[in-house]
């Protein structure tokens, strides 16, 4: 900062030494010029943060230093003796299917193999005749971390990375979280992103919900916080959300409705934030943030397309939320299996009853309204389209 | 003929020349530098006890230095001994060590020489006297030399100062320390002249009648100030007088830091917290600013930072500290400096990680930064005059060596004592040594 008494001094040696004035222009404008520079580019780097682009950017570095942070903590005996020990980052999309027994299996896909409407891959019959009706699947990429939180509310973290690569859906390779005696692995969810966020929201499965702020979530990973504390005894963590304040959480529940809550306004503490029926529970826990459309998926692979402003946020926590289904496909049993913000470059990935996995383009799943399967869904997942499409420029 | 040979071990410059009795030349010992007839008295000392000097050590110490990683770990440094009237108790000492530093930058290394204070340094496992990092200092020398010369260098004169210290014991001690530096850098014997002389040896070449002369050689150190009878033809050289002081480049150096450059770190708005303040005035001392570099002072900055005290200039700070650019700005101080004995205005400017400094800054500003120091040459020079018995008209001319004598306000002040006509310019950073190759 120039002071009135520099400037001051500067005049008066232009007084004493008149030749000194035309240094002391030329350095002016030497220094103006890089500064003019440096804010363009500041204003460059502003409008790219405030456009996102940035923040994507930084999203992927940040999974990639954390990606590599893990690997030396393993390498410097972070983990327990007998860890696995990391394989190099693979090109493609990591599946992964998981047990309430604990058991993670990890197949990567190449991207190649994501054709819209198209098989992915499917379990043998014995394998699938192996695998509990309750298997979940998650789509990320090798730089993830994955939170596995356990129903007495213990939690563990694991990379991506570290879990062991199927070459087939085969349990006999499944890695293993390693539950505790009667203890079930409730929900499995990718973290590394979490530094981005405000906060992580965990919801149960009867509709009880509580918010932990990003400096707290340390603290409540490893006092086992996250997960304990539901109303009653039997519930427990059905999903997991990072969001940021000013955001919408939504909440789709397996009997066809919809809600959606401010995140400013979720608790601290445990709190039930969902009036359910008592055969009801929460299937989906998303944030909309950004995301122009909704999918809402049924068992029977229906896809319901709603535009994102088509969701209301409720004032309290006394809704029973929107319906999906009319009460006619309700009585009938139809049931959702999930829902999810989408956008149309994004991708869905659906587990069916006979054990085949399907991958379909959001566009066009809005489009016919269905997943093109004879067989009903067990579970399903999304995946960003941006990774997909990143990785098949890499390829 | 034995080719004689003379170091000018200077305090921020030094060089060798060498001479056969009928020409003098000053050899290229720093190939590296823009002037490769100066080495910049600098040592480098690695981890692993490879030694560098000159423009290498910069290049070297930059290379390994900044922006560099650190990681402080508590060692025991040593103990201490509690005596009291009815106690009596020993205590560890310990000290956060930054393990992974590469290696230690030494400067201004014949300050040091003559300070009652400084004695020597440890630098990693090892304990140095000022001594040994001269030896070390003057062996590279003489090996560079001698690597040009192809033949092995004996006898070598050195310059000092006319007065390393107004103490005489420590003036005493300080040629001492020198003498012995140089025989333990491989000189078999070591002669010594005083600097201003060796500037009138080489004046004295040109003349080609009698003068009587005052030589003004204004170094990186200290002024020293001869006045002496030159070119007669017995080469009888008489000296009327000597004299000198203390004030030399380093100091305008850290008056530039200290008025000028102190609020870019922070200075005024940290007043209310003493060890802050304490921080960022040890940036104005070359040899405290090394020493700050503890988790301790890192965590005070941060802790400002966080409260939002001049959280910009704080960054700056630790930057400056925590980035080893602490050699890189007092450079930047000294070019800046230099550059205003030719110019009216300078930028003194450093843009590194979280740092983006830039001053402008004007001889005349610098003139009324070093007004106490003109004031006290000015004192010196009338004083070493009067102590001579002679009258201003009877010196003939006054020859002005040494980096600062190029400062403008000095030779304006030769000029107005003396007439403008009567101050000559030697060349400022190698009739010392040149002089002394002739001796």
């Amino acid at each position: 900062m120039v002071t009135p008494t520099q400037l001051e001094e500067w005049l008066r040696e232009v007084e004493e030494r008149p030749l000194s004035g035309v240094v002391i222009v030329r350095l002016v404008i030497q220094r103006l010029k890089t500064l003019t520079e440096r804010n363009e580019e500041l204003l460059s780097e502003n409008i790219q943060l405030r456009s996102g682009n940035r923040v994507e950017e930084y999203e992927k570095r940040i999974a990639n230093l954390e990606y590599q942070l893990n690997l030396l903590r393993r390498q410097f005996g972070d983990l327990p003796a007998g860890s696995t020990l990391p394989t190099p980052p693979q090109v493609g999309i990591n599946l992964l299917f998981y047990t309430p027994t604990g058991k993670v299996l990890r197949m990567v896909m190449p991207t190649e193999a994501f054709v819209s409407g198209e098989k992915l891959i499917n379990f043998s019959a014995e394998s699938w005749q192996a695998t509990p009706k309750t298997v979940r699947i998650l789509a990320v990429t090798d730089q993830e971390e994955i939170l596995f939180v356990f129903n007495t509310g213990r939690a563990t973290t694991l990379a991506v990375s570290v879990i062991p690569i199927s070459a087939s859906p085969d349990w006999t390779n499944a890695y293993s979280v390693d539950p505790h005696a009667s203890e079930d692995l409730a929900v499995a969810y990718p973290v590394a992103r979490m530094t981005l966020f405000d906060s992580c929201v965990q919801v149960s499965g009867r509709g009880c919900a509580k918010k932990m702020m990003r400096s707290a979530f340390e603290s409540h990973l490893s006092k086992s916080f996250i997960g304990a504390g539901v109303k009653q005894a039997q519930d427990k963590t059905a999903c997991l959300t990072l969001c940021n304040a000013g955001e919408s959480l939504a909440l789709a529940t397996r009997e066809g409705y919809l809600l959606a809550l401010p995140v400013n306004s979720l608790p601290y503490t445990i709190e039930e934030v969902i009036k359910l029926s008592s055969t009801d529970y929460i299937v989906s826990a998303f944030s909309p943030a950004k995301k122009t459309s909704l999918a809402i998926i049924t068992q029977q692979g229906k896809v319901v397309h709603r535009e994102m402003g088509w969701l209301e946020t409720a004032a309290s926590f006394k809704s029973h939320g929107q319906a999906i289904l009319s009460p006619a496909r309700r009585e009938a049993g139809t049931r959702l299996v999930g829902a999810a913000a989408l956008e149309d470059k994004d991708w869905l990935i659906a587990l069916h009853q006979d054990g085949i996995i399907t991958a379909h383009r959001a566009a066009d799943l809005f489009a016919s309204g269905a997943i093109p399967h004879a067989a009903d869904l067990v579970d399903v997942t999304t995946l960003d389209g941006k990774l997909l499409s990143t990785t098949r420029q890499e390829v | 003929m034995t080719l004689k040979v003379g170091i000018d071990f200077g305090t921020s410059n030094s060089g060798v020349a060498v001479s056969d009795g009928q020409q003098v030349r000053m050899l290229p010992i720093d190939p590296k530098n823009v002037s490769p007839e100066v080495a910049k008295t600098i040592l480098y000392i690695t981890r692993d006890h490879q030694y560098s000097i000159g423009q290498e050590a910069v290049e070297t110490y930059y290379r390994h230095n900044v922006n560099r990683l650190r990681r402080f770990a508590r060692k025991w440094v040593g103990e201490v001994e509690y005596r009291g009237a009815d106690m009596y108790y020993v205590t560890d000492l310990y000290a956060y060590v930054d393990e992974l530093q590469p290696g230690r930058l030494l400067q201004f290394l014949k300050t040091a020489l003559r300070s009652n204070s400084f004695e020597g340094t440890q630098v990693f496992d090892r304990y140095y006297t000022i001594g040994d990092l001269i030896a070390i200092y003057l062996r590279l020398l003489r090996e560079r030399a001698e690597a040009i010369l192809h033949e092995p260098i004996q006898h070598v004169t050195l310059g000092r100062p006319i007065k390393f210290s107004e103490n005489p014991t420590l003036d005493q001690r300080s040629q001492e320390i020198l003498h012995q530096a140089a025989e333990q850098a491989g000189f078999k014997s070591v002669d010594f002249e005083y600097e201003p002389v060796a500037a009138a040896l080489y004046y004295e070449l040109g003349l080609t009648q009698p003068q009587t002369a005052l030589i003004f050689d204004f170094g990186g150190g200290t002024l020293d100030l001869t006045l002496m009878r030159l070119g007669e033809r017995d080469h009888h050289r008489q000296i009327f007088a000597n004299g000198g002081i203390d004030v030399a480049g380093s100091d305008f150096d850290r008056a530039i830091i200290r008025k000028r450059m102190l609020t870019h770190f922070g200075k005024g708005q940290v007043e209310q917290n003493l060890d802050l303040k304490e921080l960022v005035e040890a940036v104005s001392d070359w040899m405290a600013l090394p020493e700050l570099s503890v988790p301790k002072a890192r965590t005070r900055i941060h802790q400002a930072i966080e409260a939002g005290v001049a959280p910009a200039r704080l960054k700056s700070l630790e930057s400056l500290i925590f980035n080893d650019l602490a050699f890189s700005f007092y450079r930047a101080v000294e070019e800046a400096k230099i550059t205003l004995s030719d110019q009216g205005a300078a930028v003194i400017g450093l843009q590194e990680k979280d740092m983006d400094l830039w001053e402008l800054y004007t001889r005349y500003q610098f003139e009324q930064d070093i007004s106490d120091y003109r004031q006290r040459v000015e004192e010196v020079i009338l004083a070493t005059v009067q102590a001579s018995g002679l009258d201003f008209s009877q010196i003939d001319t006054v020859v002005k060596t040494g980096g600062s004598s190029n400062i403008p306000c000095f030779s304006n002040l030769l000029s107005d004592l003396f007439g403008a006509e009567k101050v000559k310019a030697s060349n400022s950073f190698s009739s010392v040594t040149a002089g002394l190759a002739l001796r």
